[in-house]
């Protein structure tokens, strides 16, 4: 246990020179059992340093909108998805899965050049080339047997590569989870995605809604474990966002 | 010149109670292993042995965890607050509560898998280690996977203290979440949260 004690020395040390007034005292080597875990991992330095909160002033309304969210899973994405499942079977929903992928390479194309990512770039072109042609229009994935694995962004990612913040979290009706910057991320993936441009609007949101239940249908439990498992689904949620954005930002 | 070989193998011996602790990596492979190899036994497949694997795929979880640490870290800085007895309760109860969300869950997700792909480990402070594996499902999508460990008191075992999928801490969101709880409402408002998501948990003794 030697190093806890040397981390919590140097903490105790940071905070004193940051100034910052750590509310619970730092553990002496008495009350260890009753100090609060030091996770080495972690991304704050420590659990007692005050948190970096999450923003998050619209909270009433993005509430409200999880709920509406929630509503529309239960009653409308789900059930739409389990029928879906029962008719398409699972090879030919991954299958359409990755065509949608497919269709939307000029998102991965645009934002890996954008980020200097130019391995990225061409590999996603090579993905392109092979998957359209060889793998029937993206239905499946014969780049990946060549060592071509996917190198996924989305402006977002751009836009946090150039250092923007995320600014406030946003729950939005129907998009769900994102942020100030996420907003602009979304906004710019749809520019850059092929269907955005089909004249008809029907066809184009018929798209977008086939694309919706065919993923979900690959993940159906997935929500339903999250429920179970979460006390506040809302925090845990907003929680799960910024990480998982975080993440994939320092890929 | 026998002696020589014999001396040898003594010293050999002499070094293998050190040498028992095993690395980080292999204690999550032996543990991923064990609970692939009894998901995939012929004799516990089908509706019936539901509740069978759940308790194999629990007690696997309870050799593996470090549920009083993990506890102690989603409870953050209200820990310091608590008294040895809400302790104790805290542990157990977040402990079945974990177990019961994510056993049968492990089960089905498993069963879906073709790939494990152990990547690597990485020690840290000693008494620390991050573990990543790649699961790869049979439809060839990847799942990073990164297990936080700490060694044992004893020194001579690794236990889990928390799981980062996709870069989410498990950890940290379960923090997130008791800390918003705990801020409306109070330490026991949380634990009856926690009680009436997981009903088997009001059999808990509140010691």
């Amino acid at each position: 246990m030697k190093p806890y004690f040397i981390l919590a020395g140097l903490f105790s040390l940071a905070c004193a020179a940051w100034g910052i007034d750590a509310a619970p005292a730092v553990p002496t080597e008495a009350s260890a059992a009753d100090a609060e875990f030091h996770d080495p991992f972690a991304t704050e330095s420590s659990p007692s340093q005050p948190r970096i909160k999450v923003s998050d002033p619209l909270e009433p309304m993005n509430r409200a909108f999880y709920r509406f969210n929630d509503k529309l899973y239960c009653w409308v994405l789900r059930p739409v998805a389990k029928g879906y499942r029962t008719i398409a079977p699972t090879p030919v929903r991954n299958g359409i899965g990755r065509m949608f992928d497919n269709i939307k390479f000029p998102v991965r194309f645009v934002n890996n050049l954008l980020e200097a990512h130019f391995a990225g770039t061409g590999i996603e072109t090579a993905r392109f080339v092979v998957n359209s042609t060889v793998g029937v229009a993206g239905f499946f994935d014969p780049a990946a047997h060549w060592k071509l694995k996917a190198h996924p962004t989305d402006f977002d990612k751009t836009l946090a590569v150039y250092r923007l913040p995320s600014g406030i979290y946003l729950n939005w009706p129907i998009f769900g989870p994102s942020s100030v910057r996420g907003t602009f991320g979304l906004a710019g993936d749809t520019l850059l995605n092929p269907c955005w441009y089909i004249k008809n609007p029907w066809v184009s949101g018929g798209i977008a809604g086939v694309d919706r239940v065919n993923a979900t249908s690959l993940k159906l439990e997935d929500y339903d474990t999250f429920r179970k498992g979460t006390l506040d689904p809302y925090v845990a949620l907003r929680s799960a966002y910024f990480e998982n954005r975080a993440d994939a930002v320092k890929k | 010149m026998k002696t020589i070989p014999f001396l040898i193998a003594l010293l050999f011996f002499a070094f293998l109670p050190a040498a028992r602790a095993e690395s980080p990596l292999q204690e999550i492979k032996a543990t991923t292993e064990k609970v692939l190899a009894l998901l995939r036994n012929p004799a516990l497949q089908g509706d019936a042995k539901i509740s069978e694997r759940r308790q194999l795929v629990r007690a696997e979880m309870d050799t593996r965890f470090a549920w009083e640490d993990s506890a102690r870290a989603c409870l953050g800085r209200h820990w310091i607050k608590r008294t040895p007895a809400e302790r104790t309760e805290f542990i157990k109860l977040f402990s079945e509560f974990l177990k019961d969300t994510y056993s049968e869950k492990i089960a089905t997700y498993y069963s879906d898998l073709e790939k494990v792909d152990y990547q690597g480990e990485k020690i840290v402070d000693g008494g620390y280690a991050s573990v990543k594996i790649l699961l790869t499902t049979k439809a060839k999508v990847d799942h990073p996977v990164e297990y936080r460990m700490e060694k044992t008191t004893s020194g001579d075992d690794w236990k889990v203290y928390d799981v980062v999928i996709e870069g989410i801490s498990l950890v940290k969101n379960y923090r997130d979440q008791f800390d918003a709880i705990i801020a409306k409402s109070n330490y026991e408002g949380l634990i009856q949260e926690i009680k009436s998501k997981h009903p088997a948990a009001s059999a808990v003794p509140a010691k």
